[in-house]
């Protein structure tokens, strides 16, 4: 299925975006289909991940990382300390979305192999956030081929949060897994 | 950044006109460093409360005018309550 792209995304509001989740549940990663290097071409949109994150799920966030950081969870610190529009989501936590995300795509036989990105833009709790990612370059190699992505998290009104580049490898049809542990092609 | 108050008496206002003004980030955070912290809405008689940081007080007034809520009493904060802390706000 071709994700939605992104602008069109945008115009069907928040409540409109959630409706495009293309996040896995456990089952469905249980049984990935594989995604094939010769499957991906360049322009291609990887799978649409929307979210919406709550107050307590921010929370959690701070409990899991051990980041006590009050500009994370509590509202009137934010507000009047730090002078901030809401409680903060992390930095660390998008990514934890970012690496699923591309993690998720190669599963079960590729690899999620490197990735950069910046973290911009004050994302607070409940709105709406669609990741985005477009093929811009596939190479092949010995046992594998690597594709390379750039990407985004963009909120509800498209404020970029998080713009980087990925590169994945991916098994070719009919080869062998990509190898593991996973060695770089030019290493 | 300032923190500022305007106080509005606007009879005939309504749960609609309020929540539509306010129901998506880029309505209440309506630029890059100006959002609304907090926002009272009384329907009868019609009065508004709202809080917003903002760089410059004229961002604070012309997003009440957009909205039909031009009040002339619009201040700076100086000390806010919550949560039994008092927050001096920066300037």
């Amino acid at each position: 299925m071709m994700a939605i792209p992104v602008e069109q995304l945008l115009t069907l509001g928040p409540d409109g975006m959630l409706k495009h989740d293309e996040t896995p549940n456990v089952e469905q990663l249980r049984n990935a289909k594989q995604t094939y290097f010769e499957d991906v071409n360049v322009g291609d949109d990887l799978p649409r991940y929307v979210h919406r994150l709550s107050a307590p799920e921010l929370a959690r966030w701070c409990i899991t990382m051990e980041n006590t950081h009050r500009l994370h969870y509590d509202l009137a610190h934010a507000h009047n300390h730090d002078n901030l529009p809401g409680a903060l989501f992390h930095g660390t936590w998008r990514m934890s979305i970012i690496s699923k995300w591309l993690k998720d795509w190669s599963l079960p036989d590729g690899w999620f192999w490197k990735a950069s990105w910046q973290v911009r833009e004050m994302v607070t709790a409940n709105e709406t956030i669609a990741l985005w990612g477009k093929v811009i370059d596939k190479q092949e190699y010995g046992k594998y081929g690597v594709v390379h992505v750039e990407f985004g998290m963009v909120n509800e009104e498209g404020w970029e949060g998080a713009p980087g580049a990925a590169s994945v490898a991916l098994p070719y049809r009919g080869g062998e897994p990509v190898p593991y542990p996973f060695t770089p092609p030019d290493a | 950044m300032p923190r500022y108050i305007a106080i509005a008496d606007k009879p005939g206002l309504t749960a609609e006109a309020f929540s539509e003004a306010l129901d998506r980030t880029g309505k209440w955070r309506f630029a890059k460093r100006a959002w609304i912290v907090k926002a009272y809405c009384v329907l009868d008689p019609g009065k508004l409360v709202i809080e917003c940081e903002a760089q410059d007080k004229r961002q604070f007034t012309e997003w009440l005018d957009a909205n039909g809520w031009s009040t002339p009493d619009v201040q700076r904060v100086d000390f806010v309550q919550e949560a039994g802390e008092v927050w001096p706000m920066r300037s």
